[in-house]
């Protein structure tokens, strides 16, 4: 569970914005991998996809919107205050950082890129709090073989 | 004192004592081999682990070792299966103890991804079982041929097994010997919480008393179990502890075979009653099955009367290379500076198991030197999961990989809206971050190195990031 979720947030940092960006390709941006490139939706579709993730973090329900359990509170409970604190406010950065752009995602690509790779670090920093501090706070041992822990 | 040494020592390698314990031995642990190699074919790990992968973490000097094309892989598991029963039978012994030890050992060779202690101890033993006459009773060598049976060996064949044991124990309290096993219950505490869905212990299992608990047992259990296990009197208490400690450690951890492994080695602790005991159990069973008697003749041979000065003289050599051997690998730490646990130096073949828990996140760059533009590697596209997982918090590995990214880059061209670029002898970056025992993350690999300017041996890797507590 907490695999695919780590999977889902690399998903959408790389393939929604990394790819795009040239992240892949020697710094030059490829228009033709944004997400709904024709629709001007690519924006509204990211932010989505971040409220999304941001959601299952909190253990927010998709229907009524009330806060269920989730990972924050398996943090809090782990007393990693800071840590939830930090994930949870990174992904309210990330959001507004969407909110800033007033173009597409392909315009922004070719003019706005130092704000792209400022939004493009913020994830990448967001996949190593949940890639390693989270995951290793759960004390999940993803193993796929045997393992004597070394 | 110097003589009463050296008769110690001559009594512990060539007194003449009964070979039951070595034979129950030889089936026991025969037994064990049998298992482990179908589960590890039935689980499908052969495929998974060594024929998907399109590139091989290889031993420092073992990185010609390589995998036999496709489906051959099979090969050695199937030879594995093979020895592992001519083993129990004790049919050519000798020749199955050294085609499962070379099996074993060519396919643990391949990746270091998969380094296990236990794959490690399982190719020790087997390596010392060729040399030790576990078949001379009780065996088809000796039902074809009689003149080899013996009931009795000398006692370093037994006692070699002991001290191998000794030092896994031995070692593996060592090394739990450390603040944060000790004093923070790392990683132990966030092991057990995660178990907190356990019916009844669950609740128990999330209490930080509990992981202090269970810490410090853990470490007087592997230091001192031989000691009481040596000893006739505190004997079958020790085992009931071996039995006690391992099935909790199987319950909690992914360990495999491993705590029955153990289980079922330390039995070599018993004396030989206990053993004849054993093997007169299993007389019974098999004469259950069959009508055959066995010829039974008087034994008359004693081994140690064989033994030239010559020969006990080569046997002590061997022995105290073996032995020296198996002290140093472990403390080799000890030459390399900083923090064991982050750098990894000197860390494997050691008996350091479950000691800590390394997260890492690591994103690779190829650069291309003539324009100083980086790409980002997929690390997806060219590793496992298991074998990035494994790469993003080992150094060694790190660097292999970067390597492997160098090969597959240099001289490619690339084209991206109309630009082309050729990469010639193109640097690779890596920033990795690594989370250990609990810690918060922290830069493990900066991308002001370009990896490929380092060179893959046994010196202090300094580009590791220093790590602060």
């Amino acid at each position: 569970m907490i695999n695919e979720y780590n999977r889902d947030f690399e998903l959408a940092k790389t393939a929604k914005v990394g790819v795009p960006l040239g992240k892949q390709s020697l710094d030059v941006p490829l228009p033709n991998y944004v997400e709904a490139r024709y629709g001007d939706l690519s924006f509204d579709l990211l932010r989505a996809s971040l409220v999304a993730l941001k959601k299952v973090y909190n253990g927010q329900s998709f229907e009524t919107g009330n806060d269920g359990v989730g990972m924050d509170d398996y943090l809090v409970h782990l007393e990693e205050n800071d840590l939830d604190n930090m994930i949870d406010s990174g992904f309210q950065e990330m959001i507004d950082k969407t909110d800033e752009f007033s173009m597409t995602l392909e315009d922004a690509l070719e003019n706005d890129t130092q704000r792209m790779n400022e939004l493009y670090n913020m994830l990448q920093g967001q996949v190593v709090h949940i890639k390693t501090d989270m995951t290793s706070a759960f004390g999940v041992l993803i193993t796929y073989q045997d393992n004597d822990g070394d | 004192m110097q003589k009463l040494l050296n008769k110690n020592i001559s009594k512990a390698l060539f007194s003449s004592v009964n070979i039951a314990p070595l034979v129950v031995f030889r089936i026991i642990f025969g037994a064990l081999l049998l298992y482990g190699s179908i589960r590890f074919v039935a689980k499908g790990w052969v495929h998974e682990l060594y024929v998907a992968p399109d590139f091989y973490f290889g031993y420092l000097g073992f990185e010609w070792v390589k995998p036999l094309p496709g489906s051959w892989m099979y090969l050695p598991f199937i030879l594995m299966i093979i020895a592992a029963l001519l083993i129990i039978l004790g049919w050519k012994y000798r020749w199955s103890c050294s085609v499962y030890f070379l099996s074993f050992t060519y396919v643990e060779l391949l990746d270091k991804s998969n380094y296990l202690n236990h794959y490690y101890f399982v190719s020790l033993m087997v390596f010392l079982m060729i040399w030790l006459p576990a078949h001379r009773k009780f065996s088809l060598d000796t039902y074809f041929r009689p003149g080899l049976r013996s009931e009795s060996t000398t006692a370093w064949t037994i006692n070699i097994l002991k001290f191998q044991l000794a030092m896994v124990y031995i070692f593996a309290g060592i090394a739990k010997i450390n603040s944060d096993w000790l004093m923070e219950a790392m990683p132990l505490k966030i092991w057990l919480q995660a178990h907190h869905n356990v019916p009844l212990l669950g609740e128990y299992l999330q209490k930080e008393w509990v992981a202090y608990v269970f810490s410090w047992a853990g470490c007087c259990y592997d230091l001192f179990i031989v000691f009481f296990l040596l000893y006739k009197s505190t004997r079958i208490w020790a085992y009931t502890f071996v039995i006690i400690f391992h099935l909790v450690t199987w319950l909690l951890f992914p360990i495999g075979v491993f705590p029955w492994v153990m289980i079922f080695s330390t039995l070599i602790f018993f004396n030989s009653d206990f053993h004849q005991t054993i093997l007169n159990g299993f007389r019974r069973i098999m004469n259950s099955f069959s009508s055959i008697k066995r010829h039974q003749k008087p034994e008359t041979s004693k081994m140690e009367g064989r033994l030239s000065p010559q020969r006990k003289a080569w046997i002590t050599g061997l022995i105290s290379i073996y032995v020296l051997l198996q002290i140093a690998v472990p403390l080799r730490h000890v030459f390399y500076p900083g923090h064991l646990f982050w750098n990894e130096e000197g860390f494997r073949f050691s008996w350091r198991v479950m000691l800590m828990h390394k997260e890492g996140y690591a994103t690779f760059f190829v650069e291309d030197r003539s324009t100083g533009r980086m790409s980002e590697i997929d690390n997806s596209g060219y590793l496992t999961e298991t074998q990035e997982d494994q790469m993003s918090t080992q150094p060694d590995m790190i660097l292999q990989y970067a390597n492997y990214i160098h090969e597959q880059y240099q001289g490619k061209t690339v084209t991206y809206r109309g630009q082309s670029f050729t990469f010639e002898d193109p640097a690779v970056r890596a920033q990795i971050y690594v989370s250990l025992n609990g810690r918060p993350s922290q830069l493990f690999v900066s991308k002001r190195h370009d990896l490929t300017a380092f060179t893959y041996d046994l010196k202090h890797r300094d580009w590791i990031e220093p790590f602060s507590n």
